[in-house]
């Protein structure tokens, strides 16, 4: 059987644009406003002129008086610019639960059956129009349903709330740190958005300084005040103190943005080496003048340990370190120094709150049950399990050697990890298969991977917290769901630059050659080189009963576990 | 994590499951077999009815193969599930089974085939069971972790990077060529044989070793160096054999539990058909 | 998938493979790059196991199902498909069959498989006939097609009788019949399981399917069954036979060991002990009670004293009268004569006023009307004498219901009644003229009365006399009791009727048996009654025998002893016959002198006078010629008919245990009452019960009902002349064979006779005393032994030694006839 290559052209960045509607007038009227109009478009590479990054990766939004336009919780790719009226930002919602966004649509029991036969039976058929010029359809990356809320100040805590006027930008926090939306933003009257999808705001930034910093202080601003609004330590703050307290915090940022070079580089390090790789946040035994909020990433709580150092836990998003010596202190009047270190595990954003401000505001409100138990005395603070679980503050925590490794590879990252128990699992690889029965025969993951005592992290899709693959994609091929975050690539987008795949600290991305219904690969016209595409875990997303894979496990060998919290991890394991 | 998707996991002790599943599987066992005594006390046609709740077990089981090509329905339950009924619905069918026959092996040649067959399939069935329960932990002890497929690849490709090695040796010392050709490469590439097949152990890997170890003196320390590779490329040949040894047993017994039971079924059906047209009894 | 991916083994940049997931079920193509140069690029295939496992699947299940085609087409298709072996029975009925042999118990061996698979569905078209009904095509012998399907194959009806029968604690009470509950149609194949091996017993039955039914749940035999009796062993035997004095006092005496097995033999196909014989068994000491009873003889009739002269001053003509029967009133009415004149309607006022046993003497001279009866009566007695002497006594016995071979049994005295006749009445005899009133026998028994036949007869008599002497005697060899022979001579009589020629010598020839037969058939009937089948020359039981006779008898011992020996090597040999004739007629001619006077008023019994003057010169009658006879005379020990001329008597002597005389009299009076004589049935029933009566038979032969119920003198009785068993040998519910208990048990290991004596429970003593009782009362009947019961059983019956379940003494199908001894509503 002689191959008979489909050849298409090489897919490009903008091949399919955010929007088909940015028209050439629509353009020149955005280049009168700013901030489009103060940028200098020679700044720009040729590859990216000013102009094609709008075309390609804006969109004109109008919206209508009381449409909702993003929802807190949700998990959003791109940042908006009001062109023209008035809105609502609201960081707390009355009742979250009911004002949750529908699921993607699932397949029906049918359909789940009727894709066991229309399976085809060649490995990474991608179905595309045949015409080698238009090789992509065109289709909307982002399902938009119109929302209208009725009854705003019945669903919205609207003391805290914030009016968003012309001109202003909202949206870039979770655009650009890829977690979830922290506001819910109301159009009042009717209003026009540019809606910037956060790759081209990632290019714009780049190459406009000025727009860089403006975006750069509000994520602080919006995201220090979001946070601290959302901290539950804080909730009977009013929003008068809030400020005051937002006022004198300090937003620290450890880490670099894309941190797999660095993670790639320490793990070939010496194992004492490796640490020192992670920016210190806290050192052991210094002054304790300030309460740490974790905004983002992943922290872990080290003491000293013979020559090294050891993880007694690690923190994530929303928790707080230090107040257990902060309230000791306060109490006994001692001055005791920090118990434990602070490092940073990957890209941190940390805020640091003085002691003072916390002792006059804080503390006094909150009732005995909440303030966590004094310190042992110094004494006893040698070595020992029993010591770091009591200097621990948190739900237990695996024991150490499954905790060094599981911080050391950053596998806490993952909130949806698959976790292999070995002494269970008999290989029968039918979580494989099943795998490639949702995935029309193409398995889409590896039984493969880290292996801790007796637990094998495979080397499938974790769907990060901080989602590393996201940063570099140029399309937005790869991005969270809307609604649950559960992060899939767009065949219909991605053009297999292999970015994804190269960020992936784990692995769990994979670029494969990709053939026609027909089984015939699809090669570049020019080269004749396969065309490739990234390939993950999209946990079943559109299957009822979620990930396959689970469920197909004989054994109950197989899971897919939240490491983020490693609660659950733990008393699993321990079952 | 949105837990509309996947919702995190309930705590259930592995040992309270199997301690409740004893219970009720005790509990159905017994109302069986009152069941079965009645009918035969009351001079009522018992094997009727045992012959019919053992047809009825054994489809359930042969269900649980089919289930399997079925990953997507969520109605159909999580296999880890269907492993537990499968197991204990197994296990029952040999009470059921010595009901039937009323615990004396039958006397008709197509009773003795059919028995024969279910003796296979269950038989293997607990060989599997204990096997599915011991294998994996010796298979974890092994540091890496193969698949089986990609085996003989691997293996394979030790044999190479070994050749390599001794081919990128520099002329004048052929010690470590010589013991190459005469048993490193035989042990490489060669098969292990039944008796590995069997009852996997590590001791000819260990024999190689030590005659390596015993050649050092011999060799220039650049030439200890590229035979501590060639041991520890012997020892992850070793860990290949074995866990292909183990695997393969691992998938083995399947084979014949499978294959047999298509011809239980086949051999049942006959025995069904022929049961009712030869019955006894007015009618 | 058999197409191996294209993508598979191609690479991108930098090595990385194009298809880096690993696809389980699918082969794959791996190229490894050469390392260094010289190396060629290496394709490895990895092949999937799901394609080997595949193919290991379809081997083996194409292996079954070829095998199986294989069976269904070979000609050993019946072997292999069969759930088993059939039981040895079955498959010899079955293996001439051949192929189709199945459908001769399952219909559906003649359709074929579309037609069986629809039976799984209920459709029953493959199989037009049951098996049961099959089975039953065979077995409707023994089982009534049309009741096989109901419990014990009987009618509902029965069961439900049987059960209330049957709820009485006696028997296996608590019975809930399923046809109170459910009527369920119960297939042969319910319990009667084949196919499993040859030697499997088709009848086992498990003790849980019997108390399906039978709702008194126990949990074994010893544990819990009901209380029972074995009726068998309390039942009264035909003989009545005390063990407990035999035991204690007799046999000691007789220094003889009491051994069960002496009379009780085992009876295979029966499956109960026989009695011996009793020759075999009681002769040694009771030959002699029954000669020393029989001797005293049964008076069939004695013609009374007259005094004719008063009897005519009166007015009363009786005719002629013997002289010597003639002067003051005497003599006896005795029962059998009273009960043979109670045919005569003339004499219904006479024997009003004579009951039985009527002492003449007792006769008031002065009432003319006692006189007036008495001459009826004497009358009577003359007619009865002519009708005896016409027709034989069995005949004017008049026992309808007595078979041919009954009365052939019962001997003749004809001879006898004619001497008489001819004696007494010699007028009578020679004019051959009848007092008035005489009835005429039936048939042509009147012709006999011709006076011609007398001489004949004389003649014929001597002729064949003559003709023994000469010619060797049709009874030569037999050694059998006489009775026997002389029952053989009765048959000869029996054919030879009706004509009245050939009777003659068939009377002659039974009468000289008759007479013949004190003499000689002594010894030799002896010799077979004391030692069995022992060579009859044998002294010694003469001697014994002689012994055994009354002491009177001593003085004659000689002369025997001078003859026996001759007569021992003689026994059945030619001389018999004339010595046998001279003793008879030296016997009566010698009664006939003894002097009168001296015999006349004391009764005493005949054969005493016949001992006390054994050698008196014979007078020779002269009006009926007979053979000389003056030898020397025999003290005989008389036997059967003869006539006593002194007292004017017909007797019958009984001289040993086989007499016939009294089954015929048995029935006789069974049909006197069954004619609504009762009275006079009464009459002679009584005397024959009393225990001097001749013979004294009714000591040991147990007479009434024998079912034990009350038994009345009155009431119609059977005699239990052999020691048969009360009830026919029939399958019912239970069943007991001695035969292998006997292989362990000594007899008296179960049967333990009751009574202080032996070991018995208060309670056995009871019952014991209470039989006893009734015994003497005569109400009941019952054995001398302690009831057996379960206790007994238990025993050895129990978990971990003898067999204990139902069906050890259970059937469960049981006889239809057998239902009828229970006087159950029979199927049919």
């Amino acid at each position: 059987m002689n191959l008979v290559l489909r050849q298409i052209e090489k897919p490009q960045r903008w091949d399919q644009p955010f929007a088909p509607d940015m028209d050439e007038p629509a353009l020149d009227r955005l280049l009168q406003i700013e901030p489009f109009r103060s940028m200098r478009a020679e700044s720009f590479p040729p590859h990216l002129p000013l102009r094609e990054i709008l075309r390609n990766d804006c969109r004109i939004r109008v919206c209508h008086p009381s449409e909702l336009v993003i929802r807190q919780g949700d998990y959003g790719n791109s940042a908006f610019l009001i062109l023209e009226g008035r809105l609502l930002a609201a960081l707390r919602l009355r009742n979250p639960d009911t004002f949750q966004t529908p699921l993607p649509p699932q397949k029906g029991w049918l359909q789940s059956v009727a894709q066991l036969w229309s399976r085809s039976r060649f490995p990474e058929v991608r179905r595309r129009a045949d015409s080698a010029d238009q090789p992509f359809t065109i289709q909307q990356t982002e399902r938009q349903a119109r929302v209208f809320l009725q009854d705003i100040p019945g669903t919205l805590e609207l003391d805290g709330s914030q009016a968003l006027e012309e001109g202003m930008i909202f949206g870039e926090l979770s655009a650009l740190s890829r977690s979830p939306r922290t506001a819910t933003v109301v159009s009042q009257t009717s209003s026009r958005l540019l809606e910037i999808r956060w790759q081209g705001l990632r290019d714009l930034m780049k190459f406009d300084p000025s727009l860089r910093q403006r975006i750069d202080q509000l994520y602080r601003e919006n995201g220090l005040r979001n946070h601290l609004q959302q901290t539950p330590l804080l909730e009977q703050m009013s929003a008068a103190e809030i400020e005051q307290i937002a006022a004198q915090t300090e937003f620290q940022s450890f880490g670099e943005y894309l941190w797999t070079p660095t993670f790639r580089k320490a793990a070939e390090a010496d194992v004492a080496a490796r640490i020192e790789q992670e920016p210190v946040i806290v050192q052991q035994g210094e002054y304790v003048n300030e309460l740490l909020l974790i905004r983002g990433g992943f922290v872990r709580v080290t003491r000293q340990h013979g020559e090294g150092e050891q993880t007694i836990e690690y923190l994530g998003k929303g928790q707080v370190f230090g107040l257990r010596e902060l309230v000791h202190n306060w109490r006994t009047g001692e001055q005791r120094p920090w118990q434990l270190s602070l490092r940073a595990v990957g890209y941190v954003d940390i805020l640091r709150i003085p002691t003072k401000l916390v002792e006059e505001l804080l503390l006094p409100r909150l009732d005995v049950k909440q303030l966590p138990p004094p310190l042992p005395p110094v004494s006893s603070q040698l070595g020992g399990e029993n010591q770091q679980r009591r200097l621990a503050h948190r739900e237990p925590m695996p024991e150490t050697k499954l905790l060094e490794g599981i911080v050391e590879h950053r596998l806490m990252n993952g909130t949806q990890a698959m976790v292999i128990d070995l002494h269970r699992c008999t290989r029968c690889d039918d979580c494989v298969r099943a795998c490639a029965a949702t995935h029309d025969g193409n398995p889409r993951f590896v039984r493969e991977g880290l292996v801790l005592d007796q637990w094998m992290f495979a080397s499938a899709c974790m769907h990060c917290q901080d989602p590393v693959c996201m940063i570099g994609c140029p399309t937005g091929a790869i991005a969270r769901e809307n609604s649950t975050g559960i992060i899939s690539i767009n065949e219909q987008t991605c053009i297999g630059c292999g970015m994804c795949a190269n960020s992936c600290p784990y692995g769990s991305i994979k670029m494969v050659a990709i053939n026609d219904p027909s089984g015939e690969p699809i090669v570049e016209k020019s080269n004749g080189l396969p065309i490739l595409q990234a390939t993950k875990c999209n946990l079943c997303i559109d299957q009822t009963g979620g990930p396959a894979c689970q469920r197909a496990c004989p054994h109950d060998a197989l899971i897919r576990i939240d490491l983020t919290h490693p609660a659950e991890f733990t008393q699993w394991i321990g079952r | 994590m949105d837990s509309r998707i996947n919702r995190p996991i309930a705590r259930r002790l592995l040992s309270r499951r199997r301690l409740k599943n004893l219970v009720w599987t005790g509990l159905a066992l017994t109302l069986f077999s009152l069941a079965v005594r009645y009918l035969d006390d009351n001079l009522y046609e018992s094997s009727t009815f045992s012959g019919w709740a053992l047809t009825a077990a054994i489809i359930v089981l042969a269900a649980f193969h089919w289930r399997k090509k079925i990953p997507v329905l969520a109605v159909l339950g999580s296999a880890a599930g269907w492993m537990q009924f499968h197991i204990y619905l197994g296990l029952s069918t040999f009470v059921m089974f010595g009901w039937h026959v009323h615990w004396s092996f039958p006397t008709g040649k197509l009773e003795q085939a059919l028995s024969l067959a279910y003796l296979l399939v269950g038989g293997s069935g607990v060989f599997g069971l204990y096997l599915t329960r011991t294998t994996p932990r010796r298979l974890a002890a092994i540091q890496r972790q193969f698949i089986y497929e990609q085996i003989p690849l691997l293996r394979r490709e030790v044999g190479r990077r070994a050749r390599q090695l001794v081919l990128a040796e520099p002329a004048g010392n052929e010690i470590l060529a010589r013991i190459y050709v005469n048993r490193v490469a035989g042990f490489l590439e060669g098969p292990r044989g039944w008796t590995f097949a069997w009852w996997p152990n590590g001791s000819n890997c260990r024999k190689l070793i030590g005659e390596l170890v015993s050649l050092d003196r011999y060799l220039a320390p650049a030439q200890r160096e590229t035979s501590r590779q060639l041991m520890s490329l012997i020892r992850e040949k070793d860990d290949l054999d074995y866990h292909e040894a183990l695997q393969g047993r691992l998938k083995g017994w399947q084979f014949l539990h499978i294959a047999m039971t298509y011809s239980l079924l086949t051999l049942m059906v006959v025995h069904i058909v022929m049961a009712h047209a030869f019955a006894g009894g007015w009618r | 998938m058999t197409t191996i991916p294209r993508a598979t083994g191609r690479e991108g940049e930098g090595g990385m493979p194009l298809d880096p997931y690993q696809r389980p079920d699918q082969d794959r193509e791996v190229v490894l790059k050469a390392l260094h140069e010289g190396e060629q690029d290496e394709l490895v295939r990895l092949p999937s196991n799901r394609r080997i496992r595949r193919t290991i699947v379809l081997a083996v299940w194409g292996f079954t199902f070829g095998s199986l085609l294989l069976a269904f087409s070979s000609p050993a298709r019946n072997e292999l498909l069969a759930p088993g072996p059939l039981t040895n029975h079955h498959a010899q009925i079955l293996a001439g069959m051949g192929g189709d042999r199945c459908a001769a118990c399952h219909s559906a061996g003649n359709s074929n498989w579309l037609a069986w698979t629809r039976t799984v569905f209920g459709d029953n078209t493959a199989c037009p006939t049951s098996q049961s009904e099959l089975c039953l095509n065979c077995h409707r012998q023994s089982i009534d097609p049309a009741l096989a399907a109901n419990p014990h194959a009987l009618e509902i009806e029965q069961l439900r009788e049987l059960t209330h029968k049957h709820e009485a604690p006696f028997r296996t009470a608590g019975l809930e019949l399923p046809v109170d509950r459910e009527l369920r149609q119960l297939a042969c194949s319910t319990c009667h399981v084949e196919h499993h091996g040859a030697l499997v017993d088709l009848t086992a039955m498990s003790d849980q399917q019997c108390q399906t039914c039978h709702a008194q749940r126990h949990r074994s035999f010893e544990d819990g069954h009901p209380e029972f009796q074995l009726v068998g062993a309390q039942l009264p035997s035909a003989i009545r036979f005390d063990h407990q004095t035999h035991l204690q006092k007799y046999f000691p005496e007789g220094r003889r060991e009491f051994a069960c097995a002496a009379c009780h033999h085992g009876d295979s196909e029966r499956n109960v002990m026989r009695l011996g014989s009793f020759e075999a068994m009681c002769s040694s000491c009771h030959e002699q009670t029954i000669r020393t009873t029989g001797q005293q003889g049964l008076v069939l009739l004695e013609l009374p004293l007259l005094d004719l002269e008063r009897l005519k001053s009166a007015g009363h003509e009786v005719g002629s009268w013997p002289a010597g029967a003639r002067g003051d009133f005497g003599g006896r009415l005795h029962p059998m004569t009273w009960s043979l004149l109670a045919k005569d309607p003339e004499l219904a006022a006479a024997l009003k006023a004579f009951p039985a046993g009527f002492d003449f003497s007792e006769v008031d001279p002065g009432s003319t009307e006692q006189l007036g009866h008495l001459a009826e009566l004497a009358k009577g007695m003359k007619r009865l004498l002519l009708e005896l002497s016409a027709r034989d006594f069995r005949d004017v016995m008049e026992a309808p219901s007595s078979s041919a071979v009954e009365r052939a049994s019962a001997p003749s005295g004809l001879q006898v009644f004619r001497d008489a006749t001819a004696q007494w009445f010699p007028e009578m005899a020679n004019q051959g003229k009848f007092a008035t009133g005489l009835p005429t026998p039936a048939g042509s028994g009147q012709s006999d009365f011709e006076p011609i036949w007398l001489p004949e007869s004389a003649i014929l008599a001597r002729w064949l006399l003559d003709q023994e002497l000469l010619a060797p005697n049709p009874l030569i060899g037999k050694v059998s009791p006489t009775a026997t022979s002389g029952s053989a001579a009765g048959q000869q009589a029996e054919t030879s009727k009706p004509e009245s020629q050939a009777q003659a010598p068939a009377d002659a020839g039974s009468s000289r048996q008759v007479i013949r037969q004190p003499a000689i058939t002594n010894p030799a009937a002896q010799v077979d009654d004391y030692s069995g089948r022992e060579g009859i020359t044998k002294p010694a039981p003469l001697r014994n025998s002689q012994s055994s006779l009354p002491a009177a008898n001593a003085d004659d011992t000689s002369e025997l002893l001078a003859v026996n020996p001759l007569q021992g090597q003689k026994a059945g040999g030619v001389t018999q016959p004339d010595l046998g004739l001279e003793e008879q007629s030296s016997a009566h001619q010698t009664d006939s002198i003894t002097n009168l006077g001296q015999q006349r008023n004391q009764h005493a019994p005949p054969h005493k006078a016949a001992v006390n003057q054994p050698s008196q010169a014979p007078a020779i009658e002269p009006v009926f010629p007979l053979p000389v006879t003056n030898q020397i005379a025999q003290p005989a020990i008389l036997r059967g008919w003869s006539r006593d001329d002194r007292s004017y008597r017909l007797v019958y002597y009984v001289a040993d245990h086989s007499d016939s005389l009294w089954p015929a009299l048995q029935h006789w009076l069974n049909s006197l009452e069954d004619a609504g004589k009762s009275e006079s049935a009464l009459v002679l029933r009584q005397s024959l019960h009393l225990p001097t009566a001749a013979g004294a038979c009714f000591s040991c032969h147990r007479t009434g009902d024998q079912s034990g119920a009350p038994r009345t003198v009155t009431a119609r009785e059977r005699v239990g002349w052999t020691s048969e068993l009360r009830r026919p040998e029939l399958k019912g519910f239970t069943r007991f064979s001695h035969a292998p208990h006997l292989l362990q048990l000594q007899c008296t290991g179960c049967h333990q006779l009751a009574g202080p004596e032996t070991g018995s429970t208060p309670a056995q003593l009871a019952s014991w005393q209470r039989a006893e009782q009734a015994n003497e009362e005569g109400t009941v009947e019952s054995s001398d032994f302690n009831p057996l019961g379960r206790a007994t059983c238990v025993q050895c019956h129990q978990q971990n030694q003898a067999a204990s379940s139902c069906t050890t003494c259970h059937h469960y199908h049981v006889d239809q006839n057998w239902l009828r001894v229970l006087d159950l509503k029979s199927g049919d």
